[in-house]
């Protein structure tokens, strides 16, 4: 299980030190798929690099909180540091699977890389099959040692996937895999997600701005803004009843096909850029229910069961408990 | 493979064809009567006109090039009117020297500026980087004979180590040991080089480590040498390969100077003398000769791409 608890990251930049991930937790069990949805710059990439250990430092780099895979604390670990300890079983894949394999080495060279990192003695040919059919690539995409620019973006993103399952991960981050992928292919990419995540009991940290692919794939959603979760549970729950005005306004900003051409929804304003994130609750100047005590002072957190938000006044008010 | 092979075999041969047309111009772009500007001042009007016969000045333009073009595909490339010897027998006598010094001088550009330029890569920000890098945009911007003369200074007529000038043939007496005369011409020529091709590997490893698939590497957590080498470097040094062949042409103009400082007989030195023997033959025959080695050089650099990079299409 992998545990992130109270994690902040910071970024020196010219103004100075600014926390870009501000206190952020959540747990993903085994078999599990927590959906961390955000704008961009709501800090949800940074804190998918700081757990991977992938974060540029010492520019960016977590300056307070523990991050820990079965017990063990891999806070500050790189992915070599990890795999030396025995902690190798993270894996990540990306957002642009068109760049994200060396275009000068065979594909098949790159996959037997990660297979020896974690294992010298593997099998490399077997163990290079058995993932090309875990991830479902047919034989073809190896044939003739293919290089990366002969594949398709999905047949990339697959080996990618495969080369990411060849640490037998407890828990894989996918960081907006789909986004750059063609509509049908990524519906194939989502389902061999889910697919695998039940089969090998791994646990997947979904990084989208996407709500409805986090409505199709997740089991539970963590929405973040301004380097915060602001809002946290299970799917079903988060869907049907927000409590966060901001999850709500997300929601409402995805289009309903059946109210035919209705106006597009939008949050007014933008999201605070990390040096001007206003005191009080950071979601204040975009938000309607906004009153005085949201402007200033720490945010109380509000839950329903195993639903969390924080927030002073929130949505659906009647099934918040005290 | 064949097909890009004759292909840019092609291309190469048609710059070729481009390039002496240029080259055979040039003597009609002396003003006046060529033959009377090489003979100079002192010769008579039967000399002038001996010469012109013998130039083929004469004839129309065009017959004159293709007289000229179909004798040099068959390997002759004139008289030289100051040796009055075979043009070629003129390059061929400087051809050792010169292909020794380039191939001396490229081996140090590639032994010092690449691993010296990743070193610098690695320790990116430090005081070394910035030492490394300070110094080479200084050497890069010292002429080179400059450090030829600085070279002769210390390590000839201070510590005595090395002979300040001349070369005598590896094929007569002395043998390999006679390469020590090229050891600090080499030097000199190929200190510039070597600072523009460690700049160039520093900047493009530097750009290659904030790709994507470098973070992938990462990712798999192989050890930071292992992305180093194996991700880093390999892309890198496309872009550093293909820098050669621009190396090469700057190292042409520059061994002219310094083969004229070291005194090495070279075919930089045969140019210089030739202009101001005004001997046009052998500038052309020179010069044509220089633009088929770059030419091949190219050639090769483009065929060598193609290994390195599985990108550059067969077409």
């Amino acid at each position: 299980m992998l545990a992130v608890d109270d994690l902040v990251v910071s970024v020196v930049t010219s103004l100075g030190s600014l926390d870009i991930v501000r206190g952020v937790s959540f747990q993903i069990a085994p078999g599990e798929i927590l959906g961390l949805v955000g704008e961009s710059g709501s800090g949800k990439s940074m804190t998918s690099l700081a757990v991977m250990g992938l974060l540029e430092t010492p520019r960016t780099r977590v300056t307070s909180g523990r991050i820990a895979i079965d017990g063990a604390d891999i806070t500050h670990a790189t992915p070599y540091e990890r795999v030396r300890k025995g902690n190798g079983d993270i894996a990540m894949i990306f957002q642009e699977p068109m760049t994200s394999l060396n275009p000068v080495r065979r594909i098949g060279d790159q996959i037997a890389e990660a297979i020896k990192v974690h294992d010298p003695k593997a099998d490399v040919r077997a163990r290079t099959q058995e993932l090309m059919d875990l991830v479902r690539l047919p034989d073809s995409a190896l044939q003739h040692g293919a290089y990366p620019h002969e594949l398709s973006g999905g047949m990339r993103q697959r080996v990618m996937i495969a080369i990411a399952l060849a640490c037998r991960p407890k828990v894989l981050i996918a960081d907006e895999p789909t986004t750059a992928l063609d509509v049908t292919v990524q519906l194939q990419i989502l389902g061999l997600l889910r697919d695998l995540c039940d089969r090998l009991d791994m646990g997947i940290l979904f990084i989208t701005h996407d709500l409805g692919v986090v409505s199709q794939l997740a089991d539970r959603v963590a929405v973040m803004y301004a380097g915060q979760i602001v809002e946290t549970g299970s799917v079903r729950t988060i869907f049907s009843a927000p409590l966060h005005p901001y999850t709500a306004g997300l929601m409402a900003c995805v289009p309903d096909p059946s109210t035919g051409h209705a106006p597009l929804v939008t949050i007014p304003g933008q999201a605070p850029r990390p040096d001007e994130v206003p005191p009080g609750c950071p979601f204040s100047p975009r938000c309607s229910r906004a009153d005085t005590p949201c402007r200033s002072g720490p945010v109380p957190t509000v839950r329903a069961g195993d639903h969390a938000a924080l927030c002073h006044f929130p949505l659906n008010e009647e099934l918040v408990h005290a | 493979m064949l097909g890009f092979i004759v292909k840019r075999t092609g291309a190469a041969l048609a710059t070729l064809v481009a390039a002496s047309v240029l080259i055979f111009m040039f003597i009609h772009l002396i003003p006046g009567e060529p033959a009377a500007v090489m003979l100079g001042d002192a010769a008579t009007p039967e000399q002038v006109a001996a010469l012109r016969t013998r130039l083929g000045l004469d004839e129309p333009l065009i017959i004159q090039y293709f007289y000229w073009a179909g004798n040099a595909l068959q390997g002759d490339l004139g008289r030289s009117i100051f040796f009055d010897e075979p043009v070629t027998t003129v390059i061929a006598d400087g051809a050792e020297t010169s292909i020794l010094l380039a191939s001396i001088t490229m081996i140090w550009v590639v032994l010092i500026g690449v691993p010296v330029g990743v070193i610098a890569a690695m320790r990116r920000g430090s005081w070394l980087d910035q030492g490394l890098s300070g110094l080479a945009m200084l050497l890069a911007s010292i002429p080179t004979f400059w450090v030829g003369l600085y070279l002769i200074l210390v390590f000839a007529a201070q510590l005595g180590w090395l002979p300040s000038s001349g070369y005598p043939s590896i094929f007569d007496e002395g043998g390999l040991a006679n390469l020590r005369y090229l050891i600090l011409p080499s030097l000199a020529l190929a200190t510039p080089n070597a600072a523009l091709i460690l700049r160039l590997t520093r900047a493009s490893m530097l750009d290659v480590s904030k790709e994507d698939y470098v973070r992938t590497a990462r990712a798999k957590g192989i050890s930071p040498r292992q992305v180093t080498v194996r991700h880093i470097l390999r892309n890198a040094l496309l872009v550093v390969v293909s820098a050669f062949g621009f190396t090469f042409a700057a190292l042409i103009s520059e061994a002219v100077v310094t083969e004229t400082v070291f005194a090495l007989p070279g075919i930089g030195r045969t140019v210089v003398q030739s202009i101001l023997r005004r001997d046009y033959p052998v500038i052309q025959g020179v010069i044509l000769v220089i633009v088929c080695l770059y030419l091949v050089l190219n050639l090769l650099v483009d065929i060598s791409y193609r290994f390195l990079d599985p990108r550059v299409e067969l077409e």
